[in-house]
């Protein structure tokens, strides 16, 4: 009984070293036969555009000045290419409203070179086209933004206002010829 | 009965420790010579060899090696090797062979022939419409027709950028593109078989493009994907994952001797247990 119980334990532990060993084997060949190589770390990343118009401050406040025909403001404000490449960039108004937005002429200028010229409503919209000039990287552009209360206008402008937010979009210049900004 | 399947069993246990440690053996020699090839072989100059100028660069009879230099071959040649490889003479105008007669198992290699193979990229402040190529030459020496397996192991983390970033995986010497998709859908193994008579070498020239569409928006903005690039050879196992974690290849093997090595020693014990009581 004690001989015929040892046996058995012989023959499972038999069993299971041969079920350990061929596995071993499997293991251990595939090793030797299986040839591979690497190149680690491919890293790719993408750029960013990112533009800083005036640190977000408007560039003229509601009050600063009482607008009465023939009066000319002046503002400065910059533009800031913070991206990662060469940009295009547009400016352009939003928001308008009130009854001086086709009345009030707007002139914004690069030194003394005119970007953009029209009444506040002409210039609403993403329509806009790009200013001629780059921003390279880095890069901040002082700009200088004119309203002109025409003369001409008659006493149907009293009381009326205008606001308006000023915006700037910017798409970069890489693999981008046509300056297409979508 | 009893006494019978134990014989039995006995004759498979020696017989696979034998072929085990045979197989072990081998495998050692294998990763020692990787090793010294490594670390040794960075670049030599074996003088006065004639070789054969051959032009065929995607098949390469080792025989050739020894044959007459017929037209124009210089009379020294250069063993090359970069820190992986082994040594390899230098064919002018053609394709490096190993410089060995004989194929023990199959191997792959990296080989530099050009100044910038193999590097992986470093590709940063990618914009819509860029596109970037990087050439890769595997070299497979092989003594039976195998299928060479290619795959991108993406990190994680750049599953984002994964969603727009394109790949196109050429063979430009076959004229084969194998890929041409988005990182995230390429398929676990690229394969490319490549067939065999006797002891060959097959250079394998890939072309890897990575390129951004021009409708990619501004959510994929500074985002970043770092991936492995893993060539193998073998039916039925995936291919290694790399994703920074240490190789686990070496820790398995190494697991695998100790266990043999415990089983053997317990195996040795119950045999002699096993005469004693017989006796």
């Amino acid at each position: 009984m004690r001989k015929t119980a040892r046996t058995s334990r012989r023959l499972f532990g038999g069993v299971i070293a041969v079920i350990v060993l061929a596995l071993c084997l499997c293991v251990a060949t595939g090793a030797l036969v299986w040839a591979s190589v690497s190149v680690g770390n491919n890293i790719f990343q993408t750029g960013m555009v990112d533009i800083n118009l005036n640190n977000g401050a408007p560039v003229i406040q509601e009050h600063e000045f009482l607008f009465e025909p023939g009066i000319t403001v002046e503002k400065d404000f910059f533009i800031e290419n913070n991206s990662t490449f060469d940009v295009y960039y547009k400016l352009y108004f939003d928001n308008v409203e009130g009854g001086l937005a086709d009345v009030m002429e707007i002139t914004i200028f690069n030194g003394e070179t005119i970007l953009y010229c029209g009444t506040a409503a002409e210039l609403a919209g993403e329509d806009m086209a790009a200013a001629d000039d780059t921003l390279l990287v880095g890069e901040r552009r002082d700009l200088r933004i004119r309203f002109y209360f025409p003369h001409e206008t008659g006493n149907f402008t009293q009381g009326l206002g205008l606001s308006f937010d000023l915006c700037a979009t910017a798409v970069q210049t890489k693999n981008n010829p046509d300056r297409l900004f979508d | 009965m009893g006494t019978g399947t134990q014989k039995k069993l006995k004759t498979a246990i020696i017989v696979l420790t034998v072929l085990l440690f045979v197989s072990l053996a081998a495998l050692a020699a294998v990763l020692i010579q990787d090793y010294i090839s490594a670390k040794y072989s960075k670049r030599a100059i074996v003088p006065d060899n004639i070789l054969n100028d051959s032009t065929n660069s995607s098949h390469i009879d080792h025989t050739g090696i020894s044959a007459e230099g017929s037209q124009g071959a210089p009379p020294t040649a250069a063993v090359y090797a970069s820190a992986l490889d082994g040594a390899y003479l230098l064919l002018p105008g053609g394709s490096p062979v190993p410089a060995r007669d004989e194929v023990v198992a199959t191997t792959l290699t990296l080989f530099n022939l050009n100044p910038g193979d193999n590097a992986p990229f470093q590709v940063g402040n990618m914009f819509p419409g860029d596109a970037v190529t990087q050439y890769y030459r595997v070299r497979v020496c092989h003594s039976q027709s195998v299928i060479l397996r290619f795959n991108a192991d993406i990190h994680t983390g750049g599953e984002l950028l994964a969603e727009v970033l394109k790949c196109r995986i050429d063979l430009p010497e076959a004229g084969l593109t194998l890929y041409d998709g988005l990182m995230k859908d390429m398929p676990d193994a690229l394969e490319h078989p490549l067939p065999a008579e006797g002891n060959t070498t097959d250079d394998v020239y890939y072309e890897i493009t990575a390129y951004l569409d021009t409708s990619v928006d501004n959510a994929y903005m500074r985002l970043s994907l770092t991936a492995d690039f893993n060539w193998w050879v073998e039916e039925g196992l995936a291919p290694p994952h790399t994703d920074g974690a240490p190789a686990v290849l070496p820790w398995v093997l190494m697991a695998v001797a100790v266990t043999s090595l415990i089983l053997i020693i317990l195996l040795r014990k119950r045999l002699r247990e096993g005469c004693e009581d017989d006796a």
